[in-house]
């Protein structure tokens, strides 16, 4: 019996030795399932209708929008077309402002009309002449909360660029139940040994790494030299053992949702939509202070409808618009024209620290730095992913 | 039968000299190759000169000249080379354990079950992967999460609970969930196909279950094996949605450095070098495993026909 050796198959002859029908029949189960395995991966988009290049001299009433989420949800856009007549083509960019703006210089001319990147990235485009210069007598900006209306990255050269309509910040967000207000007021907290594993962070380099920036005392954050970016790094891998997730906005707010994850820098975007549904978080600025992000609109110089375009503007600029940014079930954020403060219910005001509109700037920006954009902007990214990678 | 003897005289034309109809009939390769060369070969030399160029501004306009710069600052990077031993790792294990699962279960579903059951019992194992990979990956994070149903088992039966969610054990069950399946197809294809005869002879000889096991089952289904490891191996080396939803975001694999280089600052030249590397070592490790399986002729008698 040892002394049987089955003869050792061949993979062309044992296919073909199989019957052609239960090859194809095994092959396409397992081809199926893998196939269905790997397009599902794919990141999804929330897409409404694809944007057309056309357009006519008299203005087509149609305004092909690329726009971070939110704007999808229902009533977000009715009141502006039932108005205008004009047909909004939107497309919700899930990724960074990157691979926005990347979509957008490669579309051919003409094809997107608007875009909401973080305005760190107008002055850049502005230089490009990829913008359409906007006229701020056109625009409720009297109605905006210092200094947004004079918000530095919007503008280029002494000229207006972009339109800022939804902002918020990152500092500390945490569970009230395992930590104390007192215990949040510096970033120090964030090496505190009960924290081992315990903080998410949103997966983008620049907020994170400006808050470290911040807690080291470098102002502004976002222009360092290469000896401060280094010390940067070092603070950055110290906290690493802390860290138990790197994730999107979703992943990051399941994560403290869950009660698993105690702490995350971020602000009202997560946390806001946590406290509502009643989970015991909050968020502060500490000490050290923290980072904004923000949101503008802009249009690009080659929109074939630019009537349309700054109609589309003077709406997602009003308060009406606004209001309803502000809550919006993919995240809080606040907004800038004070006007929507008032057609938010006092909870939401709360939550979105908009009570006190009289003094915000005084009391709740001074501590805060703009996020920019750093020149050196590779050097941050490889810190990052060399971060993650540990 | 006439129409037999004309069929057998046109093919006996061909033979003799090019036909209109074989003209014609080369023709219909020409779509074949259309679509292989537009969306297999351009876009893949299109990634292999991306790599050796460098992004300028944007990323999407590339500096001029050729350059091996992406390949020495990725390769001298010691952090590159622990993300590209991590996805070796992680691919390894899933391929490992995907096979202790699966063998099991195709044994079981071949040489086991009663014929009539084999196809319900096989679509039971198909079943949960019609949904969404990302669903599941999602369920699989209420599953193991520190809150999640697991540890509440743990905690019912006063056990240690265990931090599974957010590390690469995670990723590596999540990958073998979907790894046994596929293995198992592969598996229950070439063992359904081993000669009958063969086992008969193999109890004739006096062969108990476990030898007829060993000398018998095992090396026919080597093939189906191999074939279902190679696979596998290549969907989890360049995936990047499970090491994402299941291992966190931290302790990167390769698929994500790549991702990671278009989202941060759209480095198409940085992606496309992380996407060939990827590329090369999947060849080097597949094709070896392919001749693998290819070799040892003469088994044609070891099948059904």
């Amino acid at each position: 019996m040892n002394n049987f050796k089955p003869p050792h198959p061949n993979f062309r002859t044992v296919y073909s030795g199989i019957s052609r029908r239960k090859f194809i029949k095994y092959g396409a189960l397992a081809l199926g399932t893998g196939a269905i395995a790997s397009c599902s991966g794919a990141p999804s988009e929330t897409t409404s209708v694809s944007p057309s290049a056309s357009a006519s001299p008299a203005e087509e009433k149609i305004l092909n929008v690329l726009a971070f989420s939110g704007y999808e949800e229902p009533g977000m856009l009715e009141p502006f077309e039932a108005a205008t007549g004009i047909k909004v083509n939107l497309k919700i960019h899930d990724g960074s402002d990157d691979e926005m703006i990347a979509l957008i210089k490669t579309s051919p001319a003409g094809t997107w009309d608007i875009m909401t990147p973080t305005s760190a990235y107008i002055p850049a485009l502005a230089k490009e002449g990829v913008l359409m210069e906007l006229n701020p007598s056109d625009y409720p900006l009297d109605s905006y909360l210092p200094p947004f209306d004079q918000w530095s990255t919007c503008f280029e050269g002494g000229k207006m660029y972009g339109l800022l309509n939804r902002f918020g910040y990152y500092g500390i967000t945490y569970d009230s139940t395992k930590l104390q207000a007192s215990e949040v007021e510096s970033l120090d907290v964030l090496m505190d040994p009960k924290l081992q594993g315990k903080i998410a962070l949103f997966d983008w380099f620049l907020p994170n790494m400006g808050v470290v920036a911040k807690w080291l005392g470098f102002n502004p954050p976002y222009q360092l030299t290469a000896d401060q970016l280094a010390q940067v790094k070092e603070k950055l891998f110290a906290l690493r053992p802390q860290v138990g997730l790197i994730g999107s906005t979703a992943q990051t707010t399941q994560a403290l949702a869950s009660g698993d994850f105690w702490v995350a820098i971020a602000g009202e975007f997560i946390q806001a939509g946590l406290a509502v549904e009643g989970k015991p978080f909050l968020a502060s600025v500490p000490k050290e202070g923290g980072v904004t992000w923000d949101q503008a609109v802009i249009v690009l110089g080659n929109s074939p409808r630019p009537q349309n375009a700054v109609k589309f503007l003077q709406y997602v600029a009003g308060a009406e618009f606004q209001a309803k940014l502000a809550v919006a079930r993919t995240y809080y954020s606040m907004v800038p024209n004070q006007d929507a403060a008032a057609l938010l219910t006092n909870d939401q005001r709360k939550l979105l620290n908009l009570e006190d509109v009289t003094n915000f700037q005084q009391k709740f920006l001074a501590n805060l730095s703009p996020r920019e954009r750093p020149d050196n902007i590779d050097e941050w990214s490889a810190i990052w992913e060399e971060f993650k990678s540990l | 039968m006439s129409n037999l003897s004309l069929r057998a005289s046109r093919y006996s034309g061909q033979q003799q000299g090019y036909s209109w109809h074989s003209v014609f009939a080369g023709l219909g390769i020409v779509p074949v190759v259309a679509y292989l060369l537009l969306f297999y070969l351009v876009p893949l030399v299109y990634l292999l000169a991306a790599s050796f160029r460098v992004a300028t501004g944007s990323g999407i306009e590339f500096a001029p000249g050729w350059t091996w710069q992406n390949y020495q600052e990725i390769l001298s990077n010691q952090a590159a080379w622990v993300t590209y031993g991590r996805s070796l790792g992680i691919s390894f294990a899933t391929v490992g354990l995907s096979i202790l699962c699966a063998y099991p279960v195709a044994y079981t579903l071949v040489f086991v079950l009663p014929k009539r059951y084999r196809q319900t019992a096989l679509l039971l194992v198909i079943a949960p992967f019609w949904t969404s990979f990302v669903v599941r990956a999602f369920a699989w994070q209420l599953l193991l999460a520190d809150s999640g149903l697991f540890n509440r088992i743990l905690t019912a039966l006063s056990l240690p609970g265990v931090e599974i969610l957010y590390t690469h054990i995670a990723t590596v069950l999540g990958f073998t969930v979907f790894g046994t399946m596929l293995i198992t197809l592969n598996l229950c294809a070439v063992m359904e196909a081993i000669s009958p005869n063969l086992l008969a002879a193999s109890a004739d000889l006096g062969a108990k279950r476990w030898h007829t096991f060993t000398d018998v089952i095992f090396p026919l289904s080597t093939p189906g094996l191999l074939i279902g490891s190679v696979l596998l191996f290549i969907f989890v080396f360049g995936d990047y949605v499970v090491p994402t939803l299941l291992g966190g975001g931290i302790r990167t694999v390769l698929a994500q450095a790549m991702v990671g280089a278009i989202t941060t600052h759209f480095n198409i030249p940085r992606a496309a070098t992380y996407a060939t590397i990827m590329l090369i070592t999947i060849l080097a490790i597949t094709l070896p495993v392919l001749s693998l399986a290819g070799r040892g002729l003469n088994s044609k008698d070891s099948y059904r026909n």
